[in-house]
C-alpha cells in the first residue's frame, strides 16, 4: 500500500496525513479570506450599492415635482436645467408659523404646508452659485421625516421643524456617504450661495447660504428656531461629519432672502403676481402622499 | 478516482453549484445581512 504524502504534511512532520494543527490553520486562512471578502463586499454595499437604491426613488420624486412646477418640463431622459427651474416664481415674503396641531389643508394662503406622512415627497431642493448647480448635479427631492429609512430617498424634513418659507427654523437631513449622498459636498458652500426650496404647493424659496458649523451629534439645538444669532427665518442643513464618519455633524445655515432682494441669482420673477399665481396653480396639484415609496 | 478521472460535466457542475451558491450569498448579503449592519452607520442626523 501506497500513501501520498504532500509538501505541506512533511512540513509539519507527518508522513501519515494532516496533523489538527494544519488542517486548523488550513481552515482559518479560509475563514480570514472570506471574512476579507465579506469586508470588501460591505464597503461596495455602503459606497455604491445604496446610491442605486436610492437614485432609483429620486427620479420618482423629481419627476413629481416636474409634473407640479415645471408645465414644459424638459423630457424624461434630460436632466432638469437651471433655466427650466428659473420659472417657478419665488416668494419674498416669509409665511407666519403656524401652530395648529391639525392645520386645515383647504386654506392654502395661510402658511399652512400640504400635510405629510414619513417618506411622503416634501420639497425640491437645490443648491446654486451664479448659473451652475453645486453640492449636488441638479435638484433632489426631499422627503418629509428623517428616520433612516426616510433618508434612503433622499434629504428628509425635520418634522418638528418649520416648513419652507416659515418664520422659525426650517430643517432637514442628509445623507453625506451612502444612498446617493446628496451632502457629501456640502462643505463647499461659500456665503453667497443660494439654497433654494419648493414646497408642496409649488412656492419657491430662496436661503442664502450663511456658515458652516462641525458640532456633536447630540447638539439639538441646531435644529431650534434662533439657532444663528440674529436670524429669525432660518434654514438648517445637517450631515455627517467628516466624510465617511458619523463621528461629528456638520451644519450649514442659511437665511431667508425677503422683500425685494428676494431675486434669485437665475433671475426668477419675483412679482407678488406672479408669486401668487404659482400658489394658486400649484394648491390644485399638491404631490399626492405615498406617491414615493 | 482521482481528479483527472471525474467527467468534465461533473466538474463543470460542481463549479456552476459552486458559482450559485456564491451568488446567493452575496444576494444574501446585500439584501439581509448588510442592511441590518449598517443601520447604525452614517445616521447624519442630530438626535
Amino acid at each position: 500500500m501506497s500513501t501520498t504524502v504532500t509538501q505541506a504534511d512533511r512540513r509539519v512532520g507527518d508522513p501519515t496525513g494532516p496533523s489538527a494543527w494544519s488542517t486548523a490553520l488550513r481552515v482559518l486562512g479560509w475563514v480570514l479570506i472570506a471574512a476579507g471578502v465579506v469586508v470588501g463586499l460591505f464597503i461596495v454595499y455602503l459606497l455604491f450599492w445604496t446610491d442605486r437604491q436610492t437614485a432609483a426613488a429620486q427620479e420618482d420624486l423629481v419627476q413629481g415635482w416636474e409634473e407640479l412646477v415645471l408645465p414644459e418640463a424638459p423630457p424624461a431622459d434630460e436632466p432638469l436645467r437651471l433655466s427650466d427651474l428659473a420659472n417657478i416664481p419665488v416668494q419674498d415674503q416669509a409665511l407666519p408659523a403656524v401652530d395648529e396641531p391639525d392645520p386645515d389643508p383647504d386654506e392654502p394662503d395661510s402658511g399652512i404646508p400640504v400635510p405629510t406622512d414619513p417618506g411622503d415627497s416634501y420639497a425640491l431642493l437645490w443648491f446654486q452659485r451664479g448659473d451652475e448647480f453645486i453640492v449636488t448635479d441638479g435638484p433632489v427631492g426631499a422627503v418629509q421625516g428623517v428616520t433612516l429609512d426616510d433618508l434612503q430617498l433622499g434629504p428628509g424634513h425635520y418634522p418638528d421643524s418649520e416648513a419652507p418659507g416659515q418664520a422659525g427654523n426650517v430643517a432637514f437631513a442628509g445623507h453625506r456617504t451612502t444612498y446617493g449622498k446628496p451632502f457629501h459636498n456640502i462643505d463647499l458652500l461659500e456665503p453667497g450661495d443660494e439654497i433654494h426650496l419648493v414646497d408642496g404647493r409649488g412656492r419657491h424659496w430662496v436661503y442664502d447660504f450663511r456658515e458652516i458649523e462641525i458640532v456633536s451629534p447630540s447638539d439639538v439645538w441646531v435644529v431650534d428656531d434662533g439657532a444663528l444669532d440674529g436670524v429669525e427665518n432660518l434654514l438648517t442643513l445637517t450631515s455627517c461629519h467628516p466624510k465617511y464618519s458619523a463621528q461629528q455633524r456638520i451644519v450649514a445655515f442659511a437665511e431667508l432672502r425677503e422683500g425685494a432682494g428676494a431675486v434669485a441669482s437665475d433671475g426668477s420673477d419675483l412679482s407678488d403676481g406672479a408669486s401668487t399665481e404659482a400658489s394658486e396653480a400649484a394648491d390644485d396639484t399638491t404631490i399626492e402622499a405615498g406617491g414615493v415609496r | 478516482m482521482n481528479a483527472s478521472e471525474t467527467p468534465t460535466w461533473q466538474r463543470v457542475l460542481i463549479w456552476a453549484l459552486w458559482v450559485a451558491a456564491g451568488l446567493v450569498a452575496v444576494v444574501l448579503l446585500f439584501e439581509v445581512v448588510f442592511p441590518w449592519f449598517e443601520v447604525t452607520y452614517y445616521n447624519p442626523t442630530i438626535s
